[in-house]
């Protein structure tokens, strides 16, 4: 079967993230878009845009070069004309949601302003699910890391208050209750009052 | 009870009177709990404005119009009443082409004014010889810094649409774009000017205000609708940005507001850049040369937070001429929408503070301050 090129858009993505720009980019990809490149941003941004010429621009909101972008047509009548994703009606709560995501697009020709919108709304929800991923990695990193200090403080009241493991892990609870502190924050002042005695 | 809001701002030590509101206490005093939101682009700031994101946001005065007008992608009628200050830009060049420049004129540190008939010799020769354009950054395609450099050009007949290449670069990156050579140099505010003279990349050849003196520059941007359904936070906002603007300006204050500006959480610039970009120096490192601009950044002075509907007519004017903007509108309707002189007005009558019952003043007819009212405004010349 013969493809229908004309159906194609040609996006190019510029993300400071480059696993989360590898994550979309196989996302559009997945939905039949074509991603010419993901590219990093920097001064040589506008340069490699316009050898490319794709039909649209999804980029993080993170980059400066995002003021770049916006140069290209008021400034320089020659080159493609990329444009912010306009806010008509139709396209409102897309670019609200877009900005609230971290990210933006911008059109260069003339394309089907549904098929933008599609594109935008795939960038959106891998931004978010990018952006779930890493509070969760946060999240992860800091029970663990509780976990650690609560333990090492646990070893602390065992050694210094001549107390069993189970009685040093109830204190430590108590403590946080009474003293409406997170555990971190107890084992975390444990450890530095006992540790310094060592 | 606080009022909360958001108000975003770019990291350049014109956005000063956000900061010193919030860590002076003027916020609170009116009952405001600010977050100040740091943002990396104006493009950033304007959609977070537009879709309600901000309440608030410091911008380029030239960005509050366009964004009025739909022209730069979103249309969303935007107003201010009040005014970051004057001033604070500068053009800067790369030591190659500054020292291609004083084989013109040895003295160029001296003698801004004839900064731009040199760089007309230099583009000439260019030319002659088949070289590329020079190319200058300036921060936003709707700023005063691309305006200001136009106007410096045209005063010499160079055009800036013709004859140099003009590109935009984000401020935090135009130092390491001049000293990687992907820009000949740029008209940017501070502290980047002086940074890029500190690390030796660059020199500054001409300031805004020799250019256009006491020009508008920053403004604190609302949106139409919510300056209506917020009238009251929105007056105490700017009373709280009144009264730190007035802070800035006693001498006694400079220690500690180079220590605020300088935190990591705002300009997050070296104490030794901001330091110098507040003081007025513009300075040659190589041939350990200084003149002295006192007015190179009014932040207070010269009724500086007055939003003068002469400076939006001005804006205006040189979007037509640089061919942004084109077709019959109503000039002084966009400037009377955009600019609310009549809200500051208000605002500071109500705190006994008298202004100017006026709302435009003669533009580059006055070389020394003068009385206008009672009231002491500043030069207002163009080169």
């Amino acid at each position: 079967m013969i493809k229908d090129w004309g159906e194609f858009l040609r996006v190019v993505l510029v993300d400071t993230d480059t696993a989360r720009s590898a994550l979309l980019g196989q996302a559009l990809q997945d939905q039949g878009y074509e991603v010419i490149k993901r590219l990093s941003p920097g001064p040589n941004l506008l340069a490699q845009i316009a050898r490319i010429m794709p039909d649209m621009i999804v980029i993080d909101t993170d980059s400066p070069d995002r003021d770049m972008l916006e140069s290209v047509s008021l400034l320089n009548e020659h080159n493609p004309l990329p444009v912010v994703m306009f806010a008509d009606e139709d396209n409102d709560t897309v670019v609200r949601e877009a900005i609230r995501s971290g990210v933006s697009g911008y059109i260069a020709r003339n394309t089907d302003p549904e098929r933008v919108r599609s594109i935008m709304r795939v960038a959106i929800a891998r931004f978010r699910e990018y952006q779930a991923l890493k509070d969760e990695l946060l999240q992860t990193k800091s029970e663990l890391q509780t976990n650690k200090m609560v333990q090492k403080a646990k070893k602390l009241l065992v050694q210094h208050k001549n107390t069993t493991e189970q009685e040093a892990h109830q204190a430590i609870i108590k403590m946080s209750m009474d003293q409406n502190k997170s555990l971190a924050d107890v084992a975390q002042n444990i450890i530095s009052v006992l540790g310094m005695e060592i | 009870m606080l009022d909360k809001i958001k108000v975003g701002f770019s990291p350049l030590t014109d956005c000063a009177p956000l900061i010193v509101a919030k860590e002076e206490g003027f916020f609170a005093q009116e009952g405001l709990d600010v977050t100040l939101c740091k943002e990396v682009s104006w493009a950033n700031i304007r959609d977070k404005l537009v879709y309600g994101e901000f309440d608030a946001a410091h911008m380029l005065a030239p960005m509050l119009i366009a964004t009025t007008l739909g022209q730069s992608g979103i249309k969303k009628p935007l107003l201010t009443a009040y005014s970051f200050g004057l001033n604070g830009n500068a053009v800067s060049v790369s030591n190659v082409l500054f020292e291609a420049m004083l084989a013109y004129e040895p003295e160029l540190i001296e003698c801004p004014e004839k900064t731009a008939s040199v760089l007309k010799q230099v583009i000439k020769v260019r030319k002659e010889q088949f070289k590329a354009k020079l190319r200058f950054a300036v921060v936003f395609p709707f700023s005063m810094h691309y305006y200001l450099l136009s106007h410096w050009l045209q005063t010499v007949g160079v055009d800036i649409n013709e004859d140099v290449e003009v590109l935009v670069v984000p401020p935090s990156r135009v130092v390491q774009a001049l000293e990687e050579e992907v820009i000949d140099g740029y008209c940017v505010g501070e502290p980047w000017n002086t940074h890029a003279v500190k690390r030796r990349v660059g020199v500054t050849i001409i300031t805004g205000c020799e250019i256009w003196n006491n020009a508008p520059e920053k403004v604190l941007a609302v949106t139409e609708e919510w300056a209506k359904n917020n009238s009251d936070i929105h007056n105490r906002l700017i009373w709280a940005l009144y009264q730190a603007s007035r802070w800035i300006d006693h001498a006694e204050n400079r220690p500690a507001l180079i220590s605020y500006l300088a935190m990591e959480e705002y300009v997050n610039a070296p104490v030794s850049s901001i330091e110098s970009a507040l003081s007025g120096q513009v300075c040659n490192p190589v041939y350990k040369t200084c003149r002295s601009v006192p007015n190179f950044s009014l932040p207070f002075k010269h009724q500086a937070n007055f939003p003068w509907q002469s400076h939006a007519e001005w804006i205006l004017q040189q979007m037509q001429a640089v061919g942004q903007i084109s077709g019959d509108f109503d000039i002084k309707a966009v400037v009377a929408a955009t600019y609310r002189t009549d809200l500051y007005r208000k605002i500071l009558l109500a705190h006994g503070i008298s202004v100017p019952s006026v709302n435009s003043k003669v533009e580059g007819e006055h070389a020394v301050p003068r009385v206008n009212e009672r009231y002491l405004l500043g030069e207002d010349l163009f080169l």
